[in-house]
């Protein structure tokens, strides 16, 4: 079965909320979090900021530009090639969507979207990348209690920590400390260790 | 120059607030040896009044508990403006006045690091005035929904990555510079 996958930036303290505010790069967001998708779900408001930034080009000239696009919203939305607006009853049809195989799905940005699969226990993953700045103000990705378990951590020399969690879902959810975990990711990123080289990122998967 | 470390645990929606109610399921010996790392390059613990008047409820009280010698024996400074006196644990010295000019000259003077734990009204106000040089951030796989954040507004805080680990509680203990 396909996962659906929510990519998001975050602050160090936590913060998803409009994130081209905060970054030192915001024209990057979208680059950023575009990974070799096969598809990308966005809602609306993500999708129309990017339309906005690429609006009256034909040609692709960002990687979003060349992913397949799932668009979440109630009302047409401006057309852009290799986009599609999701149209029905979104929980059945991602169900559906995730029961035929395939590369998994990623959400990227579209926080509040996020927030809605997340009620819906449609999202299997999260993938943050946390910048190095402290924004203090925005509303949670989580809005309530959840236990989740790291799957990998990467990190480079721009200072941003890819961090990868599964969502628990379970009703009494417990913290995993199970001894298979041990060992499958274990890195550390240092500053100081590291030469001047754009791929320096230790990174370590289950 | 001794620099002031700053240490929290906190939860990945950037919570800070009462770690002693969900933190110890995730507490193991890595988490130990990140903590005493900061305690052992330090001489003096640095703490807001709110922090200080829960510890000096137990420690004092308390001196057999383990890590009691440490917390005992620690020279403390304390600050607040409402506070009298701080005798009610030794160790303890009150430092008065504003700390974002007291505080560069002690940071001038003698001594190891200074570290700080919990406190999160002073660490905020250290981290708006760029005093804080080491600020280490255990975060939790654990989203909390509510509570006191790290970091609550005001301008944002631009922070330089010095390292990132992963524990084998899924915690990951990411160390951050000023900018």
């Amino acid at each position: 079965m396909r996962k659906i996958i929510a990519r998001l930036c975050m602050s160090a303290d936590g913060i998803v909320d409009r994130p081209e505010l905060w970054l030192r790069e915001p024209g990057a967001v979208m680059d950023q979090l575009v990974t070799g998708a096969e598809a990308v779900l966005l809602g609306r408001n993500t999708f129309e900021q990017y339309a906005a930034s690429v609006a009256g080009h034909h040609e692709p000239v960002v990687p979003l530009d060349r992913v397949r696009k799932l668009v979440v919203s109630s009302r047409p939305v401006i057309a852009r090639p290799n986009t599609e607006v999701l149209q029905g009853d979104l929980r059945r049809v991602l169900r559906a969507l995730k029961q035929v195989p395939g590369q998994d799905l990623h959400v990227i940005g579209s926080v509040a979207l996020v927030r809605s699969l997340l009620r819906w226990r449609l999202i299997d993953e999260v993938s943050l990348l946390i910048h190095p700045v402290l924004v203090g103000q925005g509303r949670p990705l989580f809005e309530d209690r959840r236990t989740l378990r790291l799957i990998s951590m990467c990190a480079g020399s721009s200072g941003v920590v890819e961090a990868s969690y599964r969502v628990i879902y379970a009703a009494t959810a417990t913290p995993s400390m199970s001894a298979d975990s041990a060992g499958r990711w274990g890195g550390t990123w240092r500053s100081d260790r590291v030469a001047i080289n754009a791929r320096t990122a230790i990174s370590t998967h289950a | 120059m001794r620099k002031i470390i700053a240490g929290l645990f906190i939860s990945l929606d950037g919570v800070a607030e009462a770690p002693e109610t969900w933190h110890f399921p995730y507490f193991n010996d890595e988490t130990g040896a990140a903590v005493n790392a900061i305690w052992e390059r330090s001489d003096t613990m640095l703490l807001g009044r709110k922090t200080w008047e829960g510890f000096a409820a137990f420690w004092p009280h308390n001196p057999d508990a383990e890590g009691a010698d440490v917390m005992n024996g620690t020279p403390k400074l304390v600050v607040s403006n409402t506070l009298d006196t701080v005798d009610a644990w030794q160790n303890s010295t009150l430092l008065e006045g504003d700390p974002v000019k007291t505080l560069p000259e002690i940071k001038a003077g003698p001594g190891k690091d200074i570290s700080i734990g919990g406190s999160l009204t002073l660490t905020r106000s250290l981290l708006q005035a760029e005093l804080v040089d080491e600020l280490h951030l255990l975060i939790h796989p654990i989203a909390l929904g509510s509570g006191a954040r790290l970091f609550d507004g005001g301008e944002h805080v631009p922070l330089k990555l010095l390292s990132s680990t992963t524990f084998s509680t899924g915690v990951l203990h990411t160390v951050y510079g000023p900018a």
